[in-house]
């Protein structure tokens, strides 16, 4: 469906995406994740037309959109786009926004579209201005303005970047629903990973204009492709570790393996790797505490110096600079050469 | 300093500002009705069409030039683009009589078009004609819509025309439909301005020889010796101007586009057209205009007018400091002692800008003279005011204060209350408290402000031709008097001087702001 193939974006001289490679099915929905300044949205302007390429191919539906030396029009594309601040024209009202992209339609046809949308994400405000919404109903609105005139893909910058935090988390999930029914092909950039692991069916990742993994969220964060993945998607701590008979020698002992990369490794251990147990034998030095709720996030000191953070349920509170016992719990090794 | 007195020095300021509007307002009553039936069968008529025609002209040429231009350089890639940017606005500085000094001289019957076509039996249409005092006043007005229009485009348009094109819309469309209707208040306000420009426009129609309202004020004065004409014809003038500044109050109250967004946005490249659209543009409103005045100055064998230039500079100086002055005092009180008395004052401040000169002048000597021969009947005092340069300056204190108000009211903002607060603390007040903490804080919005007047008064013509003492000219008055008496070649030098005075602090703003 979409195709992107070894894709560079450059302003002037500078590059800010390099040779990018991605595929995205028919109906999938794929985010990509990556810090601010890490090209991600660069890519989503170069997809929708409003970037040239200065290497490789984009193509929609087989078409070719953008090559090193020609592109298709913006207009010409057929491709939604739902900008970061929805951009809602604010001299239309709901409806005459939704029906923004129909023009090329009957007047008919595109009163029953915009009725048929408004049905579809549920709003009932067709004649009010964009400023009387609220900032959730503004994304509805932008999200149906962008589906009306069935593009072949959908682009969403930041979505929920303009939306209070509490609401972030219900609306990634009708989100979701909606993208579900509407079996839209959508790409979506964010900086989040919860709205990137809540949303996509594949995550990429990008750091310093480069595709760094793109997989499952499952897989992105169990087995991150290099360091830097590991540390940006996740909480998570790196200790010393030595491969040998099968397995990983650490701080905290033994584990089994077969994904051993060298002979010293960095073991990258997530807190639910690590696991409170008062009758452990080892045990570490509370360093900082933060309250989460039905969990605390500990930073724990090892014996060694080395630190590692682990995620404990909230009855189990105890006081900075207490020894507490700690066991290993880990499902997935993952390490990397030093 | 007591309440009291802040309130007395504040309404004493106040008073000459409030003048002309009262006189102007009570002359209308007082006017003998003969005299009113003179105007309207004889003045009226063809002042009014005048005014009409020649405003609504303007504001639709300079609606077409200041949009486009606006939208090219805001929206579109093209060469020449960084450049033209700040260069368009250049015009600006040109007032239209100096315009109308090059450009009659180039297109009259005398001038080197007319003849060259006659040579080969062409005829030519009269250049001192309406569409003529419009293609010139446009030219020097345009600026304030391509500002306005440009910053518009540039802060939301860009969005709005991706979000179109994302839709399907096509450039000129997505003009059309998105961004230019996002802009449209901020559009309106500038062409409201201009509207008012115009009415209050007295060099460029008086070079061209046309009848407006000002023109008709300044002859129903000077040729007539009829006060109570001009200042009632002064009241049909402000009619329009308190119509004008209702309409601009509406737009503005209404406002509430201000949101799509502004992350930035790559520019649509278009050909080098618009790179010559832009030059064509400057060449007409600045480069031939000033290359003609300069190749004038070349060729004459007069003196420069140093004299001129003397008076100008100074009168510049006394007004600067005077507004500067009186603007202080408005924004220093309406911020320390926030009272209806210091904010009405302040606001009565910011209207002298939009009264006409014409309606100023008149509007001020009348009262003045009127209160000067009561003096010298009932108290024998023989000090007549008017026809004195402090006069003079009093009404340029007037017209030009709301200038200096913009950059101090700007400063003091900067000047955070806990600031203020603080110096309390340490048992700084009063007088005390503006010397150490307000002045060397305002200094930098100061010397703007006191820049700006002396200019805007060196290019103003109206209030200083009649309100000047007998024989006293500046560059502006000298510049009437040749183009009245059809001296083009001489007016130029004069002219030139104006527009170079007022070109390059524009020149040296404009680039200062393109560089950040």
């Amino acid at each position: 469906m979409l195709e992107l193939e070894s894709v560079s974006v450059a302003y002037g001289q500078q590059r800010v995406v390099h040779d990018l490679t991605v595929k995205l099915g028919k109906g999938q929905v794929a985010c990509m994740l990556g810090p601010s300044g890490s090209g991600k949205t660069s890519v989503l302007r170069a997809i929708a037309g409003f970037e040239p390429i200065v290497s490789g191919e984009i193509r929609v539906a087989d078409r070719l959109l953008s090559n090193a030396s020609q592109r298709v029009a913006p207009e010409d594309r057929h491709i939604g786009m739902v900008f970061q601040d929805f951009a809602l024209l604010p001299h239309l009202t709901v409806a005459q926004n939704i029906a923004f992209g129909l023009h090329r339609d009957s007047r008919s046809k595109r009163e029953s579209r915009v009725r048929e949308m408004l049905d579809f994400v549920q709003l009932d405000a067709r004649d009010k201005y964009p400023h009387e919404l609220s900032g959730g109903m503004q994304q509805r609105v932008a999200l149906a303005r962008a589906l009306a005139p069935m593009p072949s893909l959908l682009l969403m910058d930041e979505p929920f970047a303009n939306l209070d935090a509490g609401l972030r988390e219900r609306l990634s999930i009708e989100l979701r629903e909606l993208l579900e029914r509407a079996a839209m092909t959508t790409l979506i950039v964010t900086h989040t990973q919860n709205e990137a692991f809540a949303l996509g069916d594949q995550l990429g990742v990008m750091m310093a204009g480069r595709l760094r993994q793109w997989a499952t969220p499952y897989v992105v964060y169990h087995e991150p492709a290099d360091i830097d993945v590991a540390q940006f998607v996740g909480e998570s701590a790196l200790i010393q570790g030595r491969c040998g008979n099968g397995g990983v020698d650490c701080a905290l002992g033994m584990l089994a393996t077969r994904s051993c990369v060298a002979d010293d490794v960095r073991l990258l251990l997530r807190p639910d790797d690590i696991v409170h147990d008062d009758t452990s034998a080892v045990t570490a030095r509370v360093l900082r505490r933060a309250f989460r709720g039905a969990e605390f996030l500990y930073t724990l000191e090892l014996d060694n110096g080395e630190r590692v953070l682990s995620l404990v349920p909230s009855h189990h509170q105890h006081a900075i600079g207490e020894r507490i016992g700690i066991r290993l719990d880990v499902e997935h090794v993952v390490c990397f050469a030093r | 300093m007591s309440r009291i007195s802040i309130h007395t020095l504040v309404l004493l300021l106040a008073i000459p500002h409030l003048v002309p509007l009262l006189a102007t307002g009570v002359g209308w009553w007082r006017a003998d009705p003969e005299v009113l039936a003179h105007l309207r069968l004889y003045v009226l008529p063809d002042a009014l069409v005048h005014t009409v025609w020649i405003s609504l002209g303007v504001v639709l040429v300079t609606a077409l030039l200041g949009i486009t231009l606006g939208a090219l350089v805001a929206l579109c890639e093209f060469p020449g683009r960084r450049w033209l940017r700040w260069a368009l606005v250049l015009p600006i500085a040109l007032p239209g009589y100096v315009l109308a000094v090059a450009w009659i001289g180039l297109m009259d019957y005398t001038g080197p078009i007319a003849s060259a076509l006659r040579e080969i039996g062409l005829g030519w249409p009269e250049f001192r004609s309406m569409p003529g005092v419009v293609f010139v006043l446009s030219l020097s007005l345009y600026p304030y819509v391509y500002l306005v229009a440009r910053e518009a485009f540039a802060s939301q348009g860009a969005r709005a025309m991706e979000v179109a094109r994302a839709l399907g819309h096509r450039p000129l469309r997505a003009l059309l439909q998105a961004a230019l209707p996002l802009a449209r208040p901020a559009i309106v306000g500038a062409l409201l301005l201009v509207a008012m420009e115009v009415l209050a426009d007295f060099g460029t129609v008086s070079a061209f020889n046309i009848d407006t309202l000002t023109v008709a004020i300044y002859k129903a004065w000077f040729a007539l010796f009829s006060l109570e004409s001009a200042l009632a014809l002064a009241g049909v003038l402000l009619v329009l101007v308190i119509g004008l500044s209702a309409l601009e109050m509406r737009w503005r109250g209404r406002r509430r586009f201000d949101s799509v967004g502004s992350a930035p946005a790559r520019r649509i490249v278009v050909g080098t057209w618009a790179t010559v659209v832009c030059i064509l543009v400057l060449l007409l409103a600045l480069a031939i205009p000033v290359g003609r005045l300069f190749w004038l100055v070349w060729l004459s064998e007069g003196d420069w007018p140093w004299r001129f230039a003397q008076n100008s500079v100074l009168l510049g100086g006394m007004a600067a400091a005077s507004a500067a002055a009186a603007a202080t005092v408005f924004a220093v009180a309406a911020r320390e002692v926030p009272t209806l008395l210091t904010h009405g004052a302040k606001r009565l401040a910011l209207t002298g800008y939009g009264m006409p000169g014409a309606l100023l002048a008149i509007g001020l000597y009348v009262p003045v003279a009127a209160l000067n021969a009561w003096l010298a009947e009932f108290a024998q005092v023989d000090w007549a005011i008017q026809g004195s340069v402090l006069l003079l300056v009093l009404a340029l204190t007037v017209r030009f204060s709301a200038v200096a108000l913009a950059p101090i009211d700007g400063a003091l903002a900067r000047i955070r209350p806990t600031l203020i607060d603080s110096a309390r603390g340490l048992g700084i007040s009063g007088l005390s408290l503006v010397a150490k903490v307000h002045l060397p804080l305002l200094r930098s919005g100061l010397l703007v402000g006191l820049l700006l007047v002396a200019i805007d008064t060196m290019k103003e013509m109206p209030i200083t031709l009649m309100m000047r003492p007998f024989g006293w000219d500046t560059l502006a008055t000298r510049v009437f008097e040749l183009t009245q008496e059809g001296r083009w070649a001489e007016a130029a030098m004069p002219s030139l001087l104006i527009g170079l005075v007022g070109l390059l602090p524009i020149f040296w703003l404009e680039r200062g702001h393109a560089r950040t």
